[in-house]
């Protein structure tokens, strides 16, 4: 299935775009992490979490929606 | 009633009792740099009656467009103290005490232990982590802010039972993952931003108005304000394996940290430094002086002569950065007044030369 996926930080320059469309084989956080450290493979050691809904999701939590936030986290200050 | 605060007190949600909160809190704002600068300023003009500075480090010129409480006079000068008189100009209504010193995994606990709320303005994972640690042993609340770029997150941690940070990024990225507070530019006003929802917390807090940002994580991205309020749960079992601790670990990360760095720019009194080589025995140039030990890092150990006496100690090596390292790991043992020169050897060389 497609989702749209939206990057936030640092991770808008990792991929060159703030959104795109991927597409998934299972509607879970794995699947959607699978996909994107296929397109992405620097993902694989980048600490980000997942959140659809306005709701951060659990590694094992499946996906209900079709647009889903991809979050690293910040420590400039 | 106080005339100060009388544009406070004139609002249904604060007023007399809520200005009495106010002068009866204390805060804690650890780093006083881009985000603590703005925090400070608000929560002492909003008559915050204990507010307390943690910033070991100095002014430097590249602070001054965005750390808004220091001027180019006070290059040079530990941030935590210009901070404290600054803002006692501000407001001379409130106590204000400055702890010009490094949070490090021993001071850390007893330096939270006097306040009721704990605002991380840092740049660092480390000391976020220790902070958000620290706050977990000690049951205290903890206003998060940070940034990159032209992006910030905003959330409050350990608050009434909620999650932690822990609870959202359990471990800290790997070393070099995040650039690092020098490393990267940022926009003037966006730790203003940040650090000004942060103090809006805090004063929300106090005042026990509105919604706290609870087991929610603010990003905002100020280029074109797309903004997410995320809600994630507390994670008990890690909550509960850091609370078993009698104090809080250092996470293993490498971003700056603690080490304050230093220039030879601003260097003037060089009688009161001891210099320490952290080069490995044979590098050039060679730097002899009686001030000038040489511990190589890669056998690193702390000698009788670093003592937490009046000098300043200021590690070196050829380029800065194993100096860092050097810096870190001797604030971590306990010693204050630990720089890292910013410059490497041949720099140094050249400017003993110029001081003789």
């Amino acid at each position: 299935m497609k989702i749209k996926v939206t990057y936030f930080g640092k991770l808008i320059e990792l991929t060159g775009m703030s959104s795109e469309d991927i597409v998934i084989e299972e509607a879970s956080v794995s699947g959607v992490k699978k996909a994107l450290e296929h397109t992405y493979p620097s993902l694989k050691t980048i600490t980000y979490q997942l959140a659809e809904n306005n709701a951060i999701l659990k590694q094992g939590d499946a996906i209900h929606t079709t647009e889903v936030d991809i979050f690293p986290p910040f420590s400039g200050g | 009633m106080n005339e100060r605060y009388i544009r406070h007190i004139q609002l249904d949600e604060v007023g007399s009792s809520g200005q009495q909160k106010l002068g009866n809190a204390k805060v804690l704002v650890i780093g006083a740099g881009g985000l603590g600068c703005p925090i400070l300023q608000y929560l002492a003009t909003s008559g915050i009656g204990t507010l307390g500075i943690v910033d070991h480090d100095i002014v430097s010129l590249s602070n001054l467009h965005r750390q808004i409480l220091y001027t180019t006079a006070d290059i040079g000068k530990n941030k935590a103290l210009v901070a404290q008189q600054k803002l006692q100009e501000l407001n001379s209504e409130i106590n204000i005490k400055a702890h010009s010193v490094a949070l490090t995994v021993e001071n850390c606990l007893d330096i939270l232990k006097a306040y009721d709320i704990v605002v991380d303005g840092t740049d660092n994972f480390v000391t976020r982590y220790l902070i958000n640690d620290a706050c977990l042993l000690l049951d205290k609340p903890m206003v998060f802010g940070a940034l990159y770029k032209f992006e910030g997150q905003v959330s409050v941690f350990n608050y009434k039972n909620g999650p932690s940070y822990r609870c959202l990024f359990p471990n800290p990225p790997a070393a070099g993952e995040v650039p690092n507070c020098n490393e990267i530019g940022v926009l003037g006003v966006l730790p203003g931003i940040i650090g000004l929802l942060q103090a809006n917390e805090v004063l929300k807090i106090i005042l026990e108005i509105g919604q706290v940002l609870s087991g929610q994580i603010l990003y905002i991205n100020t280029l074109n304000y797309q903004q997410r309020i995320l809600r994630f749960s507390r994670n008990e079992a890690l909550i509960n394996s850091i609370k078993k601790k009698a104090k809080p670990e250092a996470v293993a990360t490498d971003d700056c940290i603690f080490a304050s760095s230093i220039s030879l720019q601003v260097l003037e009194d060089i009688e009161s430094v001891l210099w320490i080589d952290v080069r490995e025995l044979g590098e050039t140039p060679i730097l002899n002086a009686a001030n000038i030990l040489k511990i190589p890092l890669s056998n690193f150990t702390l000698t009788p002569e670093i003592q937490n006496d009046g000098r300043r100690k200021i590690f070196f090596c050829q380029s800065g950065i194993r100096s860092k390292k050097a810096t870190q790991m001797a604030i971590e043992k306990g010693v204050s007044n630990s720089f890292s020169l910013k410059e490497g050897a041949p720099e140094l060389q050249y400017w003993l030369k110029q001081k003789q």
